[in-house]
């Protein structure tokens, strides 16, 4: 009797199967955009994986207009014999015109709320989505979508960009005291897409952009383990002269080119008095390329070096901090360190933001030359 | 009659203590602890451990007075018959609703991830032939079960390391900023999911080395409580503020930043491996619960699991939806609170003027 | 020696025919001397002529005639095996097992002596359980050159090999082998009182006999540790575990067995202690993978394509667009199919069973994904869960685990990863409530026992093997007493 009511609930159970979602018949996505049409209408266009072995294409673009990003999905699924799912999704891009006008955190919320997007995936803007996913160039891998994510991935791993996943911006969005940066993603005919820029945001509009090399102040003082990038400088000679370092071979331009590549880096943020912020760092790189040839086998000249170096990078890092308080916008995250302090721990947004515009910052970067390439 | 029970060894209690208490519970208690005491909640997590550890040294002290009673027949003992039976099925009551909400907290977590679409029912109804498949093999399977899903899952610990890339130690920052009150409300909240210790007060009679006993729940419970504060710390650390307060499930929401090269979405293989985390949870209330039945109505333990598979079984056509859950959720860890924080405490002070006044006489 | 036994009832040549039906194998010799009369009876087919011719006809007529009594028979007759004291049923049963019955009739005595000849192939290599390293040599189905192995391996006093009788219409010999100071006395009654339990008529195989002695029935797993390898056995009772051998069967069954015991090979011991560790972690991988790979599979294609990392998903989906059944319709055609191979790749002479094996493999592989009847990656899945299942030392571990497979798969086909975590719980559950002679399954896991995972989980030099292992409760922990000595030379020192 009881084996018999253990089997009858077994076949019970088993009769309720969950709806499937069985590979071949899902339209995956692995990338979407959006693109501002009027107010409050959007067109969403998105890539759908084909598994067709026999057909070259890989792809499928199909793209709907709605406004909200369900409802758009809901049109796109009229328009496939696939149902479209998002498990896949890797990155979603948003056009430039939403991201200066209405901003994004609008469509943050379907995405926290639905489980299948998972929270690795990358947020990018471009000029036009619906062409960037067009697009045919996609290097050797199968299709845009991969294309993309694998572009951005390597940015982020290797250099350049500072993270862009969704729980990384959706974190800096909701925190009080720092901004998120998106990477810009731009598109020419003919060739594939590339990142052009990094977006500056203030809350979840787009402000302003800063060129790729420049995300290394951003990167050093908020990700310690960040890959900063190659360095390059470009001095004038006369500096390097008043300094008292001596080249080895002539000159043949009237500056002198270095590059060099971080190791390690420590950066530091600390409110020193009532209104004024110091910004320290420490980056410690090995020297890949320096044109013309100075002399780096004594302690002297290396000492001259460093400093040179850390004056200019300084230089840089403060006038980056001013650009970005006309922009008043905080991708550093000066407000949430503020904020950190007890003193300062009720502070709201607005006040933050205040208190940021009127700070006296002050950024001294030291480098330190450990290694110099198989010569010196 | 307590001849042919089988015993197991004092540190089988380490594993089922422990992994009684983390349930359903620790995926979301970042979040309740953190709506209380906001970024000091690792205080709160710590004191409620602090807590806790009293609260077991008091239980153990009134479980060696009644030599090999599990609580049941210490209430029998202290009030009779009578009145014992109405506290005891008072408890049963509170086990079979525990039991409910661990169930239907797990379906209800993975209905939404992945399996929408499927009716409560199912879910309910798998998960109990399960656990009843395991109960009536008893007391040594169910310590079995206890120890094996630790080892099977103990690893997932070690899964955080990948969240660990993207935290932001600011985040905690400044200490000591949230009031005593907040920090006791924050205790409070956790209390909920550190509730599992009572089954102390039952198994006390299948343990072979008794005086180890001691030793073992307060590691298991400093354990526990050490995993709860990692939860708590790295989620506080992960999310900002406003992030942390709506996700339901914070830590699962965090293990989705997890990927392999091998496998993307990591919280798809993390959720139904929380089944083998909670199965010692529904065995063990399972077995508590039938062995109430058992001491008050005289019924069978092996009818009583099916007995209270029935009820469960029919109440999860009628408490489904989300905000239901949460109220019933609610509900069972304040009764919880109060049973297994206050009342242990009253037992104890109960059971010393209790023999005082038989030793005087 | 010198009372006569008691055994005037002795049945005479008419009778013992009637009693064996009138059969046309009984013969009988009757010898006349001095007015004595002798009756030698025997079965013709049974008895090794010679020695019946030799020492039985020829000794006889040559003695003097006073020698001819049932006294000086009894001493002297020059045959290493002489009953003297039975009862008319032992009669019949020894002389069916080859035994020669002298009845002398003026005395009304008689006595039985050992011709035996049974039938007995030689000694040969191990099939089933083939070994790299180590001695190969292997049981046979004779029970007497079975304890001749055994006895030779292990010349102890100690060694005990307790004599027990089985089947009602086929009688057949059983013996109990274990080492009486070390073997727990638990485990022996168990296992003594379970055997008096069985009543059949008759017990065809060892096989039959472990299954009749398992504590569960309807598990899928044995419990049972079946060899043919007669080290493998004494390595067993070595360490405190209960032996039997049937007669006429050419597997010996060891109990009580373990979980992991049936992961342990003896080349093991025989191989050095790294590579014995990394083989037996790769044992339990392939195992862990045949059991589930094919469901993850399966739930990975009907419910969580999330999980497919972005660079495989192209591949996978290219593969599957071309099948027309669901991946769990698919799996289990492939699983079958699988199973199909190997069945009639044993069934066949082993030259046809090879062409078998390239068919199956090569041809049917090929042209089903060609066809677009299943994925090319579920082949290969397919096929590594079919070595994996290979892989286990012992054989019914591997069926055990081919068939345990199934459940799992209709799992992951009706509920996704869930469904598979419900199996892997049924699955401890089970393991946990299985014993064997009332040992529990699960140990040394369950009940943890720290020092004998060395012995069933990994390997380790062999100076670390001073104790048995624990789990069988041997009475003598003490196993090696070898000192392993330190160098005590500083390093420039030598």
């Amino acid at each position: 009797m009881k084996k018999w009511l253990i089997l009858f609930c077994c076949l019970l159970c088993t009769a309720c199967v969950p709806p499937e979602k069985i590979l071949e018949r899902q339209g995956i996505s692995t990338i979407i955009g959006y693109d501002l049409l009027d107010k409050d209408t959007y067109k969403g266009s998105i890539s759908l994986l084909q598994f067709d072995r026999k057909e070259e294409k890989t792809s499928e673009t199909i793209s709907a207009v709605g406004t909200t990003s369900k409802q758009i999905r809901q049109r796109l699924e009229q328009q496939t014999s696939h149902d479209i799912t998002s498990g896949q999704l890797r990155t979603i891009l948003f056009d430039k015109n939403i991201s200066e006008m209405i901003g994004i955190s609008s469509f943050l919320d379907t995405m926290q709320r639905d489980s299948s997007i998972g929270s690795l995936i990358f947020l990018a803007i471009t000029n036009n989505t619906e062409e960037v996913i067009k697009n045919n160039n996609y290097e050797e891998y199968p299709e845009m979508g991969s294309y993309i994510y694998q572009l951005l991935d390597k940015q982020e791993r290797k250099e350049l960009l500072i993270n862009s996943n969704l729980h990384d911006f959706s974190s800096t969005l909701y925190e009080i005291g720092i901004d998120p940066t998106l990477p810009i993603i731009s598109n020419k005919n003919g060739a594939a897409p590339y990142i052009e820029k990094v977006a500056l945001l203030k809350d979840d509009k787009m402000v302003g952009s800063i060129s790729l090399t420049k995300t290394l102040f951003i990167k050093l003082f908020t990700n310690r383990r960040a890959s900063l990038g190659d360095i390059t400088l470009n001095i004038p000679l006369e500096v390097l002269e008043k300094k008292g370092i001596q080249l080895v071979e002539k000159s043949k331009g009237d500056k002198f080119n270095i590059t060099i590549r971080p190791i390690k880096h420590r950066g530091s943020i600390e409110l020193s008095k009532e209104d004024e912020v110091k910004l320290n760092a420490t980056i410690s790189v090995s020297t890949i390329e320096v044109q013309p040839a100075i002399t780096l086998n004594n302690k002297k000249s290396i000492k001259k070096l460093e400093q040179l170096l850390g004056e200019e990078l300084s230089k840089e890092l403060g006038d980056f901090l001013e650009e970005l308080r006309k922009l008043n916008t905080d991708p550093i995250g000066i407000g949430r360190k503020i904020k950190s302090i007890r003193k300062y721990s009720n502070l709201s947004d607005k006040d933050l933001r205040e208190k940021y515009s009127s700070l006296k910052l002050k950024s001294t970067i030291k480098v330190e030359i450990k290694r110099t390439g198989a010569v010196d | 009659m307590k001849s042919n029970i089988s015993f197991v060894n004092a540190y089988i209690a380490f594993f089922i203590i422990h992994t009684s208490q983390i349930e359903m519970g620790i995926l979301g208690v970042p979040r309740i602890v953190f709506l209380e005491a906001k970024q000091d909640a690792w205080i709160s997590v710590l004191l409620s451990g602090l807590f806790i550890s009293v609260i077991i040294w008091m239980i153990i002290s009134i479980l060696a007075k009644y030599e090999n009673c599990n609580l049941y027949e210490i209430h029998e003992n202290l009030f009779g018959r009578f009145i014992g039976s109405i506290i005891n099925t008072f408890m049963v009551i509170y086990f079979i609703a525990a039991l409910y909400s661990i169930i239907i907290a797990y379906v209800e977590l993975s209905l939404t991830w992945g399996y929408e679409g499927v009716d409560e029912w199912v879910g309910v109804l798998a998960l109990l032939l399960v656990t009843i498949y395991a109960v009536s093999g008893g007391f040594r399977v169910i310590a079995g079960t206890c120890f094996l899903s630790f080892l099977m899952t103990i690893w997932l610990l070690f899964v955080i390391y990948q969240p660990l890339e993207s935290i932001n130690f600011t985040r905690i920052l400044p200490v000591m900023s949230a009031t005593p009150t907040q920090l006791m409300k924050g205790v409070f909240k956790t209390s909920f999911t550190m509730l599992g210790f009572e089954t102390l007060f039952f198994i006390f009679p299948f343990i072979k080395e008794k005086k180890k006993l001691l030793f073992f729940s307060q590691l298991a419970i400093w354990f526990t409580t050490l995993i709860v504060f990692i939860t708590t710390v790295i989620s506080i650390l992960f999310f900002s503020p406003k992030e942390l307060e709506i996700h339901i499930w914070p830590v699962v929401s965090m293990i989705s930043a997890v990927h392999f090269p091998f496998l993307e979405r990591f919280e798809f293989i993390a959720v139904p491996l929380w089944i083998l985390v909670i199965f010692p949870n529904l065995c063990l209330y399972l077995f508590i619960s039938s062995k109430g039945v058992k001491q008050i109505f005289h019924l069978k333990q092996k009818h009583g699991i099916w007995v209270i598979s029935i009820i469960i079984f029919i109440t999860s056509f009628f408490v489904t939806k989300r905000v239901d859950n949460n109220l019933f959720f609610d509900q069972v860890g304040h009764v919880g609170f109060y049973l297994w924080f206050i009342y242990p405490i009253l037992l104890y002070f109960i059971s010393i003027i209790k023999s005082k006044i038989f030793s005087q006489s | 020696m010198s009372n006569t036994p008691n055994n005037n009832n002795c049945p005479n040549y008419k009778k013992i025919k009637y009693i064996l039906n009138q059969s046309p194998d009984l013969l009988c010799r009757t010898i006349e001397v001095a007015g004595d009369c002798l009756e030698i009876v025997f079965m013709k087919n049974l008895i090794k002529a010679e020695t019946v011719n030799e020492y039985v006809i020829k000794f006889i007529q040559q003695l003097p005639k006073k020698d001819i009594n049932y006294s000086y028979l009894m001493k002297n007759i020059p045959i290493d095996e002489v009953k003297i004291d039975f009862k008319e049923q032992e009669i019949i049963s020894s002389l069916l097992n080859g035994f020669v019955y002298i009845y002398l009739l003026k005395e009304n005595k008689a006595l039985l002596v050992n011709c035996a000849n049974p039938v007995e192939r030689s000694i040969e290599k191990a099939e089933t359980e083939s070994l790299v390293y180590g001695p190969k040599i292997s049981f046979t189905e004779s029970l007497s050159s079975n304890i001749k192995i055994i006895r030779q391996n292990l010349n102890n006093s100690n060694l005990c090999t307790d004599e027990l009788e089985i089947g009602e219409l086929v009688k057949k010999k059983l013996r109990i082998i274990y080492i009486k100071d070390l073997t727990d006395e638990d485990i022996l009654k168990t296992l003594k009182q379970k055997l008096e339990n069985i009543t059949a008529d008759n017990i065809s195989d060892s096989s039959v006999l472990a299954q009749c002695l398992e504590d569960n029935h309807y598990s899928f797993f044995p419990q049972f540790i079946m060899t043919e390898l007669p080290d493998r056995f004494l390595y067993s009772i070595l360490n405190g575990r209960v032996g039997i051998l049937l007669d006429r069967s050419p597997v010996a069954i060891i109990g009580p067995a373990n979980f992991f015991s049936f992961f342990e090979s003896t080349e093991d011991i025989y191989l050095r202690w790294s590579l014995s560790t990394f083989i037996r972690f790769i044992r339990f991988f392939a195992m862990a993978g045949s059991l589930l790979f094919t469901a993850f599979y399966v739930a990975i294609l009907t419910y969580h394509y999330e999980l497919i990392p972005s660079k495989l998903l192209i591949i996978i989906g290219q593969s599957r667009s071309q099948v027309p059944f669901p991946p769990l319709l698919e799996a289990i055609l492939m699983e079958l199919l699988i199973e199909l191979l190997r069945e009639a790749g044993a069934r066949l002479p082993s030259k046809v069973g090879q062409t078998m094996g390239i068919v199956g493999g090569i041809v049917i592989g090929q042209a089903t994904v060609e066809a677009g009847l299943t994925s090319n990656i579920l082949i290969i899945i397919v096929a590594f869960s079919a070595l994996g299942a290979f892989s286990a030392p012992i054989y019914e571990m591997g069926t055990a685990i081919r068939i345990a497979r199934f459940p799992f798969i209709i799992l992951a086909g009706v509920w996704g990863f869930n469904g598979i975590m419900i199996g892997v719980c049924v699955l401890v559950v089970h393991l946990l409530k299985l014993t064997s002679l009332n040992r529990p399954y699960l140990a040394p896991l369950y009940p943890f026992r720290i020092k004998d995972l060395k012995y069933f989980l990994i390997r380790l030099p062999h100076h670390y093997y001073r104790k048995r292992p624990v789990v069988n409760r041997p009475l003598n922990v003490f196993r090696i007493g070898w000192k392993f000595k330190k160098t005590e030379n500083d390093l420039d020192e030598f």
